[in-house]
């Protein structure tokens, strides 16, 4: 792997590597006369910059898989477009396009149990990516198979012939990022990457993002539930709600300071790990999530402290306070 | 092999074995056969079973034991014939229709149903009828084969149609795997089992067929095989007459070789299953 | 006095494949004491038994899973039973009106073609009898719904028209409804939302305000831990290593895989290195001779290759399985 060169002056690029525009995505849920529609991704707009760790946050069913998914390539939009370098990934057509994209744009699961088949030896993976992104030759595959696992902390013998279900979640996990890193890819996606990893190596796992981020340049686009991590490893996030992006900005503002009365109330519920610091307010919780998706207006009026009429009718546009996007009509001056 | 003394510790599949090995020996036996099968009264009437003649002679004057060895391997053509044209008519159909989805996977269900709810024994005796003497084993065989693939066909397609939507699908689309080379790297292993164990259920179907038509008098009834031979015992009142070793004979190989051929595939799919084949990966991983 | 005891308890999957017999020693020598009025949290890594522990105290012992040895008291009426060789049918009594149970993933375990209520009816009707239903089930079900603060108009909804968070509060609505002494509890809030989850966590509480029995809670997630239990035990590889109040955990954990475990925790706004525990878990059914944390422990001596540590009481209240903690209160 390319080491960045050393540089006193660290040059922060700020450049759009990946871009989402407007994506909206609609599912056609259930058959023949009893067909609703949902609206799992609406109006999202986004960038993930070269040399950052983005991170999507929200709950389970905000759509932060969908949008992944359809920035991937796997899954078309309904509206909206995807820009790859300045280049419409929508418009991709000839295979040797596509594997380009490909080639820079790399994922990995949630379910390390899932992300391999359990009838393969995991190392034929590795191999497979080595020899179809051309590293060219049977002797540079293998190398560029030892570094992409030396850069994970594993080594070939540990992986070499061995089945899926031979390993830990976490090691599999690695090897999983190891597969991805082999093509050199500008851009990692890391959906959940860590929430069915043992929470005594979660953080080995964490710590490799930002590794990847600082030494190699790699961009990686994390997307979790757990705020937590969220905070700890990213440059800047976006939170989601019910198909929206609520607030987005530099993480230390959002999180800390957070405007948009989601933020707030998530921030509020997360647990701490501090015995000192207990819940001691109480909260409410909705029963029909459905209804929520459906609304018209701003989706989380129904529990909104701060709630006014305008609300239920009028979905917020995006407002830029304190340096960052809030999607709230408190923000409208 | 390895695998092979794992099976043989299943009891089900060591009789299984070893009854299709001796059905084997004893078509390749027919090689040997002193006695013409096609040919009448080539030995002494309706004599039970003694030696020379061990399982006895037929009220046409032929060895039992020797007509036998012909029926067996006969019948086993037939099955053997139908079943495998038939795994790779349903293999193809099933793979396309599950990978593909969409209109393609519209129409080949739809003319896949057609093939599941027709009813086949009326057009089985249909044809039969029309073609009798023309119904050589092997056309038998092809003809079963056009009907047994439609039911297996979807089976496999379920199966694809859960495989495409597992995370390790994904895996392979990023390691830079296409469309074809994926199904048959990661699909396939999947598919095997049910494969091995169809192909038994099919050819089991298909004896049994054979014997249906045959019992009916609609195929070719000069050629000895199982389904023939009770033909033949039937008409000429074997039960009845006290000759009872000619009756016997077919309904006792086919008996066993159905069990034997049940026996094998179930021990066969349980050792192919995947999740069994991950307990074992799993255990040599110590 | 202790709700529950366990001395040696031993519960071990015994896997057959052919000739091979595997092992996996889920429960490996536990010895602990649970007390009353107090929410007992057990920590530790997927894997690492705490699952399978709770089912063996339940009595919930089905092949491949088997109780190799040990004992388990229950704490009835001021008197120790011992119920690790009772009988199904006597045991059929305490369940669900003694010790209830609450699986992992069990929001999802309600029938989901009836209504709450006639889940409700089912489950109350296999333990107690109803002879006038307005006065024997009506009234306490909803007087126990009011003061678990659930909106009484879930008994007339099916299962899938409630949120996630919302199903399992009525599945300990229903496990609780029978006041047991004792209520265990496998992963409540794993797959939750954060808001669910915490009001899930506050339902938890209540009851046990409200009931004053006792909790044992089983998550990986040490903020949950820290945010309702009064005690945690820490498990690795099959047995407890630690143990002590909650608010020693965190702040003065002695266990080296404790140690890790604590400091590895992201906090918000705190974005100071953190590292994680060293090497990977062991494999229960392969398991390293004595210690079996001393193949990743950076304090390893030679005697935690050899010999097994046992839980030892340091400070109060507060134990831990551990050579090096030994030796330094003996020093």
């Amino acid at each position: 792997m390319n080491r960045k060169n050393d540089n006193p002056e660290k040059e922060i690029e700020k450049e759009g590597l990946i871009k989402a525009k407007k994506l909206q995505k609609v599912f056609v849920v259930g058959g023949g006369f009893a067909r609703s529609r949902l609206l799992a991704v609406d109006d999202v707009s986004f960038q993930v910059n070269k040399n950052e760790i983005f991170t999507l946050a929200g709950e389970s069913g905000c759509g932060k898989t969908t949008v992944s998914k359809i920035l991937l390539g796997f899954l078309e939009p309904t509206q909206g477009e995807v820009y790859y370098r300045d280049k419409n990934i929508l418009e991709l057509q000839k295979w040797e396009e596509k594997k380009q994209f490909m080639k820079e744009v790399q994922s990995i699961f949630q379910n390390p149990f899932e992300t391999f088949n359990p009838l393969r030896k995991v190392d034929s993976y590795l191999h497979d990516t080595a020899k179809n992104f051309g590293m060219n030759g049977k002797k540079r595959d293998k190398k560029a198979v030892e570094e992409a696992l030396q850069s994970v902390g594993l080594g070939m013998e540990e992986v070499q012939g061995r089945y899926p279900s031979e390993f830990s979640g976490g090691q599999l996990q690695r090897i999983s990022i190891a597969r991805a890193l082999i093509t050199k890819p500008s851009l990692l996606v890391a959906d959940e990457p860590v929430s069915m990893v043992d929470a005594s190596l979660r953080m080995s796992i964490v710590n490799l993002f930002k590794e990847l981020r600082d030494e190699y340049s790699v961009s990686v686009l994390y997307i979790t539930h757990d705020l937590a991590t969220a905070y700890y490893v990213s440059d800047r996030i976006g939170i989601m709600f019910r198909g929206n992006i609520v607030e987005m900005g530099d993480v230390e503002e959002v999180l800390m300071n957070p405007k948009h009365p989601y933020t707030q109330m998530l921030k509020e519920s997360i647990p701490e790990a501090d015995p000192k610091k207990k819940w001691t307010e109480r909260v409410s919780i909705t029963e029909l999530e459905t209804e929520e998706y459906m609304r018209k207006g701003c989706k989380f009026a129904g529990r909104c402290p701060f709630v006014e009429e305008k609300c239920k009718d009028f979905m917020p546009e995006e407002f830029f306070v304190d340096g960052r996007m809030v999607r709230c009509w408190l923000y409208e001056k | 092999m390895e695998s092979f003394k794992e099976l043989m510790k299943d009891g089900r599949f060591k009789f299984a074995f070893i009854v299709i090995c001796v059905l084997a020996l004893m078509s390749i036996l027919s090689f040997f056969s002193p006695y013409n099968p096609l040919k009448w009264n080539v030995v002494p009437r309706d004599l039970p079973p003694r030696w020379p003649h061990i399982l006895g002679t037929t009220s046409q004057g032929q060895d039992l034991f020797w007509q036998s060895t012909f029926a067996i391997r006969n019948s086993l053509i037939i099955a053997l014939i139908a079943s495998s044209i038939s795994r790779v008519i349903a293999v193809i159909v099933g793979l396309i229709a599950g990978y593909k989805g969409g209109k393609v996977d519209t129409i080949l269900m739809s003319i896949n149903d057609s093939f599941v709810v027709m009813p086949l024994l009326p057009i089985l005796i249909l044809i039969a009828s029309v073609m009798r003497e023309n119904l050589t084993m092997v056309t038998l065989g092809l003809i079963l084969s056009l009907f047994g693939w439609a039911w297996d066909a979807r089976v496999i397609r379920s199966q694809i149609l859960s495989l495409r939507e597992r995370e390790f699908t994904y895996t392979a689309i990023l390691s830079g795997t296409r469309t074809f080379s994926l199904v048959i790297k990661e699909y396939f292993p999947f598919i095997i089992p049910i494969i091995f164990s169809t192909v038994i259920n099919n050819m089991i179907w298909a004896i049994g067929m054979e014997v249906t038509l045959a019992i009916l008098g609609l195929t070719n009834i000069e050629v000895p095989t199982i389904g023939t031979m009770i033909h033949w015992a039937v008409n000429y009142q074997s039960m009845l007459l006290g000759y009872w070793w000619w009756i016997l004979t077919p309904v006792v190989i086919s008996i066993l070789l159905f069990v034997a051929l049940y026996l094998l595939s179930s021990s066969l799919s349980e050792y192919l299953d995947p999740r069994t084949r991950i307990q074992r990966i799993g255990k040599a991983g110590q | 006095m202790d709700i529950l005891k366990t001395e040696n308890l031993k519960s071990y999957y015994i896997l057959e494949m052919g000739e091979t017999k595997k092992e996996v020693k889920a429960v490996n020598d536990v010895t602990i004491n649970i007390h009353e009025d107090e929410i007992y949290g057990i920590a530790g890594e997927s894997g690492c038994g705490k699952s399978t522990f709770l089912k063996t105290i339940c009595k919930l012992v089905e092949p491949p899973l088997r109780m190799i040895g040990g004992t388990i008291y229950y704490q009835i009426d001021g008197k120790y039973v011992e119920i690790t060789e009772i009988k199904e049918e006597d045991f059929r009594k305490l369940r669900w009106k003694y010790i209830s149970y609450i699986p992992q993933g069990s929001m999802n375990a309600l029938n989901p073609i009836i209504r709450i209520r006639e889940s409700f009816k089912d489950f109350f009707t296999a333990h107690q009898k109803i002879e006038n239903e307005e006065r024997d089930f009506e009234e306490p079900l909803k007087k126990h719904l009011s003061a678990l603060g659930l909106p009484v108009r879930v008994l007339k909804s099916y299962p899938h028209q409630l949120s996630g968070g919302m199903r399992q509060r009525t599945t300990i609505a229903l496990a609780t409804i029978l006041k047991p002494r004792i209520i265990v509890a496998d992963e409540p809030t794993t797959a939750l939302d954060v808001v669910a989850q915490r009001a899930v966590i506050q339902l938890l509480k209540d009851i046990q305000k409200l009931q004053k029995n006792t909790i044992i809670l089983v998550t990986h997630d040490m903020a949950v831990h820290a945010n309702i239990t009064d005690r945690i035990g820490i498990m690795y590889a099959g047995m407890f290593v630690e143990e002590a109040r909650t608010d020693d955990i965190f702040e003065n954990p002695l266990h080296p895989y404790t140690k890790f475990l604590i400091a590895s925790l992201p906090k918000m706004g705190d974005k100071t290195y953190k590292p994680s525990v060293p090497g990977v878990p062991p494999s229960l059914s392969n398991l390293p001779p004595g210690c079996p944390f001393h193949p990743r422990c950076p304090y390893v001596m030679d005697i935690c290759k050899k010999e097994i540590p046992q839980l030892v009481e340091l400070n109060t209240e507060h134990k831990s399985a551990c050579f090096l903690n030994s030796k330094e209160r003996v020093e």
